[in-house]
């Protein structure tokens, strides 16, 4: 029998002896009360009913102009600084970090007993990467894959929730030697599920969130600094790949639960605004984080809460650069199914995510496959696994799940046989993995 | 009268209706902020709360067959809020047994008991909603995330962390491990 069905059995009695009995008298003092309140009249905002980017009209598409002329007077000399440039013969495409495209895949790693270890990706050449003291995890590779970040937290043991763990962020080279803190001190509040950890494309800096607040910093921990105005929280952050954007997921500071909604801002701080954001009464947004497409013109983003399935959405930038809303990707297999943690394939032709199984008690899980536009999404492999963000190998060959036993699998795309590379944790829940992509990029 | 009809009659202002709701909901509503917070005082003015606002706030329900879950979402809710007001105080009120009922049916059941109390203690107050309400107000998980206002995926990782906790205690077969043995934890 599986632990959560024991649960099912065992709790809910458990639970109602444990809250023992209830005295009740109050309850005929609050209807007094209550007898005596005027009940709130309907809410007639129409905007609570139209989508965000509808009601929040021009700008949120843009940055809002208070003044006219002086919008006008800054076009001129941009217009003007634009002709100088282009006469001069200076403009240049930009110069981005090579590893965007096919790649071979190096060592693929994970966490085992508070340790960061690696295989080759047969499965093979176990090797310790970082070791103690503590728990370390969150692993996420520099696009080059000469070297990796990592949360540390010496103090903390595994298994226990690290979320309240005081935990920092290091840079280690790809063999685990060079090991340097890089953010200046330690705090709590690091997700241990998700990855709260992001490269810039050309791996000189890292953006990276803890306790909602989301900071840039060299990656040999220099120039440190938080970025974003007060307002909101600021978690999961994904640097887009053209290095001009960096999406996160925001919250109102004092809302506990809802109205958590994807936003962008520029490394510089700059820009800071919503991008998508659930309408209507109690839908929310999500915490899974977002996929960026490689060419940074789309990104893929989970829904979920409200009267809505948990779905994937996905917004586009059009040819000017702004956003076109976001839309939603249909569910399509039948039954009470949930579709969540989306992640872009390495080429951007294809994106794999997680579907809930319908009539399933244990929470499990299987992994989707879908084209770039949401079209034949087709289930990769008929294993169930656990909650696990899907990470991409870099030759986009294999899509990484972990099963409901701990092991870490890499599902192939031609749907040839699963490779097992290694048990995360025995003896511990294992949710530690989830956080990070695990492949190292090697040179074709 | 079904509920349906009463909560129709309740938004429209008829306060005999809402106190007919009242009545059937508020043992579970108060059991169950009882076992987010753990603090049976904290759990009457999360309830009394909760009262007030479903009141105040009915006429803003859309969908009346709904009305247990956004009672539950209020419940929660007030329950964090009185969570947020106790970690404001200068001292930490103590996280303290709820009751002492005897247990009729022996040491297994008392150390299921003991086993789920400290597993409870040890999570945060979210993390005791989502049990509560999944494994107490017998939710779907997908049903949690809409009254908790977070992804199922959370959800789901918050639960199966709390599961991991209970993992030591009660998952050997009870035909293969002695009843004391559950509730041992590590």
């Amino acid at each position: 029998m599986t632990i959560e069905r024991r649960a099912d059995l065992l709790l809910p009695a458990v639970l109602d002896d444990l809250a023992g009995g209830s005295d009740l008298g109050y309850v005929d003092e609050v209807l007094v009360t209550t007898a005596r309140i005027r009940q709130r009249r309907v809410a007639a905002s129409i905007q609570r009913w139209l989508p965000m980017l509808d009601s929040a009209g021009a700008s949120v598409l843009g940055p809002r102009v208070p003044w006219r002329g002086l919008a006008v007077a800054l076009l001129v000399i941009a217009l003007l600084a634009a002709g100088l440039v282009l006469v001069a013969g200076a403009i240049r495409k930009q110069q981005l970090a090579p590893p965007f495209g096919l790649a071979q895949t190096g060592l693929v790693a994970f966490e085992s007993k508070g340790d960061i270890v690696a295989t080759l990706p047969d499965g093979t050449g176990l090797r310790t990467l970082i070791s103690g003291p503590g728990v370390q995890w969150g692993l996420v590779w520099s696009h080059r894959g000469d070297r990796f970040a990592y949360w540390s937290a010496p103090t903390a043991k595994e298994g226990t929730d690290l979320q309240f763990a005081r935990a920092s962020l290091w840079v280690a080279d790809s063999d685990g030697s060079g090991q340097h803190q890089v953010s200046r001190d330690a705090g709590t509040g690091v997700s241990d599920f998700f990855p709260d950890v992001s490269w810039s494309p050309d791996d000189r800096q890292l953006a990276y969130a803890r306790d909602g607040v989301l900071s840039v910093v060299n990656a040999d921990g220099t120039n440190q600094h938080s970025i974003g105005a007060d307002g909101h929280t600021r978690d999961l952050p994904a640097w887009s790949p053209d290095g001009t954007l960096i999406a996160y997921t925001g919250q109102p500071l004092g809302d506990g639960f809802n109205f958590k909604s994807l936003y962008v801002i520029r490394p510089d701080g700059s820009d800071d605004r919503p991008l998508i954001q659930p309408e209507g009464g109690y839908e929310i947004g999500s915490n899974s984080g977002a996929s960026w497409s490689p060419d940074s013109r789309s990104i893929l983003v989970h829904v979920g809460g409200g009267d809505l399935p948990n779905s994937i959405e996905i917004a586009h930038r059009d040819a000017a650069g702004g956003w076109a809303p976001g839309r939603k990707l249909e569910t399509v297999a039948p039954g009470p199914v949930q579709d969540y943690l989306p992640a872009w394939s390495t080429t951007g032709i294809r994106f794999a995510f997680l579907q809930d199984v319908a009539g399933a008690t244990d929470g499990s899980d299987v992994v989707m496959v879908a084209n770039a536009d949401g079209s034949d999404p087709r289930l990769l492999a008929s294993m169930h696994v656990a909650l696990s963000t899907p990470c991409w190998s870099p030759d986009d060959r294999f899509v990484r799940a972990v099963t409901l036993d701990g092991t870490l699998v890499l599902l192939p795309l031609d749907g040839s046989r699963p490779v097992d590379i290694g048990t995360i944790d025995p003896g511990t829940t294992g949710f530690h993995v989830t956080a990070g992509c695990y492949m190292q990029r090697r040179a074709p | 009268m079904d509920q349906r009809q009463l909560v129709e009659r309740a938004r429209g202002g008829d306060h005999d209706a809402f106190a007919q709701l009242v009545r059937v909901a508020v043992v579970r509503l108060d059991k169950a902020a009882r076992l987010i917070l753990r603090d049976p005082e904290l759990a009457r003015d999360a309830v009394q709360d909760t009262l007030i606002r479903a009141w105040r706030d009915l006429p803003k329900l859309r969908e009346p067959d709904r009305f247990e879950a956004w009672l539950h979402r209020l419940t929660v809710n007030a329950c964090l809020d009185q969570a947020r007001k106790r970690r404001r105080r200068v001292v930490e009120v103590e996280l303290t047994p709820i009751t002492d009922l005897e247990i009729p049916d022996g040491s297994a059941a008392r150390a299921d008991r003991d086993l789920v109390d400290q597993v409870l203690r040890r999570l945060d107050d979210r993390g005791r909603a989502i049990v509560v309400l999944h494994y107490y107000l017998g939710m779907p998980l997908s049903d949690v995330a809409v009254v908790l206002g977070i992804p199922i995926g959370t959800v789901k990782s918050r639960l199966h962390r709390a599961l991991g906790e209970m993992r030591l205690g009660i998952e050997p077969e009870p035909s293969l491990a002695p009843a004391t043995k559950a509730g041992q934890v590590a």
